[in-house]
């Protein structure tokens, strides 16, 4: 007891309450560290990815630019809750027409999604779930018009090709 | 020992202990990474026993952060003095067992990351959307009522939020008796003496946590503590275990009672091996019996020492049931088809088994870890130690 | 709840061009399943742009007569379509054949055992956070987007009709998007049933000649399925929980 009643005159409340706050930081901030993938040293280098296959995106650049995440957004809730499947903003658009010839995925260094989230050190979460590949061109199922300008490649030559979403730096986590 | 040197020697104890704790809790989290990073396939959890050791620990946490507030809610709301000097260290030890096991819980997820989705889209028809906000309001107003007990400004309003913290623990009991409660699909389930039954856990659950942890602060303080308290305590003690036996006799019996929970009683009761066992020697044997005979018996029961123990076995006794109602009530297999004999690929009409993995515990323990390491520190910052008038407690407890 | 997570902002700028757009795209589908376009509009005639109605409720209706034992193709199918295999207890299985023996007068059944999809799920009345939902059309679902892997819906189903993604995934069906750490089920292909096909369990059974699973509108009383369900006996597993399930069985 008279430990503590010393105790009180060397941490008063606000001290208290200062090494709550900072324990509380340090809690989380244990809880929040994640892998991160060591980054090259020096300056980040620009993302550098394949030339899309289509024309011309549905919108200009810039505006893909900020607003592809809110097109995506709002695309994924019409699909998911009300089973609207118009293609201008679906992700398999996006994937057909922007996967990396050489890899045919959207994934990996060069791949157009993964390297700009990796310069611009935005986590994509998109792929654990969501194919980073075209779809192969199949009968019933596929949609009729990403199906067109999907490149005919075989399930199995699409595999061989793949890149693994683990091994590649950046992404997840 | 002059003043100095004791302090130099507590505040080396002070910081193995918390170093101690620390290292338990970051255990915990290595173990919960791990989890999430190779996903639940590492744990003993499978698409049969989809909630596991974690749950125990977690569930056992959060019933006993509402039950430790009681001892609080007895000074409080009902004014009892020997009570009342205990209520703020009861209402940190509310916060802290909160605190661990929804950590505990949260860590679990499939998608830990995602807790600010559960912080954004609710579902209010959802009993756990509603605990999300039962848990953040005690939080909030056991903080307050706290600080209403700390400030010598506030006292006059102690009493009114000794009251609402009262009321808050109910409606959270409820609640969390609520999420298996509500679950018409399984036969353990679907009954709505789970959400009493919770409370009264949490009653017994959370005295015997009390005791337990101020035995302790007394004893890493070199204080001793008045032994008329204690028994006071333990007569409370030894009613609330009673209760939790009363109420699982009668929820026993009304499965019994119905035809169709039959098997499942005969599952749980007589032929559920690790089951029936932690049913029988865990939660009644060791957590109920052995510890009421202790706490009531005319000699042993007025030693310190025995009600210690009795509250570590009422605790051990608690794990034993939360494994039984939550594991034991997963192992039962679903009835889809009454009278008929059913097997499939997805183990359909088969008991499951679960087989905890060693970063489940782990995780489970680093929840305990952080309870005691919040209250370890908080003690040591604020005066959360009992501030008994010692002779007036003597009289009083002799005229009581 | 599930109706207000259906609120979707209000058509914003980028839908004038998203029209002219849909156009075109419905004009190229139209040119490139020239021959599934009767198909298209018989089953059910829902351009992309519309959203699915609730005049409509998708069903099934399974003949257990028809379902032999030992029989797995509708299983295979859906993990086929679907992406997944192995009945490891932490694999997911959105479908399985349950093989059921009457002890009284010992009469065995087969059937497959999926998610029921029902009126009253109480997997989306336990989830916390909305992301299991049931679509207007009736196919129960879950919003891998705001699951957060509590795994609350799967002690509430009464058909364990719900599995957990273990471990991480690689390799999925563009259409059916899984992931680690997310509960699942059956969705009735809702990806196959958007672009006026049926499931991929229905049509594999037809396809091997069996005819235990039909498919259909349970709403349009002019459909096989509803027809056969005014007709004949059928059962929904489970009846006494009251869920108006929208798989139905008959010969059990």
């Amino acid at each position: 007891m008279v430990s503590l009643a010393k105790l009180r005159v060397v941490l008063n409340w606000q001290r208290g309450g200062l090494l709550a706050a900072l324990l509380a930081l340090g809690a989380f901030a244990t809880a929040s560290v994640n892998a991160h993938e060591s980054t090259p040293a020096g300056r980040v280098a620009l993302p550098v990815h394949a030339e899309a296959s289509g024309d011309k995106c549905v919108r200009d650049t810039s505006y893909m630019k900020r607003h592809h995440m809110d097109e995506l957004k709002h695309h994924r809730k019409e699909t998911m809750r009300k089973g609207i499947r118009t293609t201008e903003f679906s992700l398999q658009g996006c994937i057909n027409c922007h996967a990396d010839k050489k890899t045919n995925s959207v994934l990996g260094k060069e791949g157009f999604c993964q390297s700009c989230h990796s310069y611009a050190a935005v986590k994509l979460d998109c792929f654990e779930c969501h194919a980073s590949k075209p779809k192969a061109a199949t009968a019933l199922s596929s949609m009729p018009a990403s199906s067109a300008d999907t490149p005919a490649i075989m399930p199995q030559q699409v595999q061989a090709e793949s890149v693994d979403l683990n091994s590649t730096g950046g992404v997840r986590k | 020992m002059n003043i100095e040197a004791f302090r130099k020697i507590e505040g080396q104890a002070f910081y193995a202990l918390a170093g101690l704790l620390g290292l338990v809790v970051l255990i915990g989290f290595g173990a919960a990474h791990y989890m999430e990073t190779h996903g639940h396939v590492v744990t003993g959890m499978t698409n049969q026993i989809v909630w596991g050791l974690p749950h125990v620990f977690a569930v056992f946490m959060i019933v006993a952060a509402s039950g430790v507030l009681n001892v609080a809610s007895i000074g409080s709301v009902f004014g009892k003095p020997v009570y009342k000097a205990r209520a703020p260290l009861s209402g940190l030890l509310a916060i802290a067992l909160l605190a661990g096991g929804l950590t505990v819980l949260m860590l679990d997820l499939g998608r830990p990351d995602r807790l600010i989705v559960a912080m954004t889209h609710f579902n209010f028809k959802s009993i756990f959307a509603l605990n999300v906000i039962l848990y953040t309001g005690f939080f909030a107003i056991v903080a307050v009522y706290i600080w209403t007990m700390m400030e010598r400004k506030m006292h006059a309003y102690s009493k009114y939020a000794g009251f609402s913290a009262f009321i808050w623990r109910l409606a959270l009991t409820t609640a969390t008796g609520s999420i298996f409660g509500f679950l018409v699909a399984r036969q353990a389930y679907s009954s709505a003496i789970l959400a009493p039954m919770f409370i009264i856990m949490s009653f017994s659950y959370g005295l015997a946590v009390f005791i337990l942890v101020q035995s302790f602060m007394y004893l890493w303080n070199g204080l001793e503590l008045d032994p008329a308290i204690l028994r006071r305590m333990k007569n409370l003690l030894a009613t609330f275990a009673g209760a939790v036996l009363y109420f699982t006799i009668v929820y026993h019996l009304t499965n019994l009672y119905f035809a169709k929970q039959a098997a499942f009683e005969q599952f749980i009761l007589v032929d559920g091996g690790i089951f029936t066992t932690l049913f029988w020697v865990g939660q009644i044997f060791i957590g109920t019996l052995i510890p009421i005979a202790l706490l009531l018996h005319p000699t042993l029961g007025a030693n310190c020492k025995t009600v210690i123990w009795s509250a570590l076995l009422i605790v051990v006794g608690g794990f034993a049931q939360l494994y039984v109602i939550i594991i034991g009530g997963q192992a039962f297999p679903l009835e889809l088809f009454p009278g008929m004999q059913e097997s499939s690929t997805f183990f359909d009409g088969a008991i499951h088994y679960y087989h905890p993995s060693l970063p489940e515990l782990l995780l489970g323990i680093g929840g305990i870890g952080m309870a005691l390491l919040i209250t370890t520190i908080a003690v040591r910052v604020l005066r959360f130690i009992p501030q008994d008038d010692f002779h007036h407690v003597s009289k009083e407890a002799l005229t009581d | 709840m599930s109706n207000s997570m259906d609120k979707t902002p209000e058509n914003n700028s980028p839908d004038k061009k998203r029209r002219q757009f849909i156009g075109y795209s419905a004009a190229m589908a139209g040119l490139a399943i020239a021959p599934g376009v009767t198909l298209f509009d018989l089953a059910h005639g829902r351009a992309p742009e519309e959203a699915a109605s609730s005049k409509v409720r998708w069903g099934m209706l399974i003949d257990s007569g028809k379902c032999a034992s030992g029989c797995n193709d509708c299983v295979s199918a859906c993990g086929t379509e679907n992406g997944f295999s192995g009945s490891r207890e932490t694999d997911s299985q959105w479908i399985r054949k349950v093989e059921i023996k009457d002890l009284r007068i010992g009469q065995s059944h087969s059937l497959p055992m999926m998610c029921q999809h029902c009126e009253h799920p109480p997997c989306v009345d336990v989830c916390p956070t909305g992301a299991s939902f049931k679509r207007a059309d009736g196919i129960v679902l879950v919003d891998r987007h705001i699951c957060i892997g509590c795994r609350y819906c799967m002690m509430a189903c009464p058909y364990k009709a719900r599995s957990f993604v273990h471990e991480e995934l690689h390799d999925q069906n563009p259409d059916v998007p899984r992931g680690k750490g997310c509960v699942e089920s059956c969705t009735l292909c809702v990806h196959r049933i958007d672009r006026g096909g049926q499931p991929a369990c229905a049509d594999a059974c037809t396809a091997a000649g069996h005819n235990a699973i039909l498919f259909g509108d349970l709403n349009d009383p002019n459909s096989e399925i509803s027809k056969r369900v005014a007709t004949l006996a059928t059962t929904q597993v489970r009846a006494d929980l009251g869920l108006n399930v929208g798989v139905r069985y008959q010969g059990i």
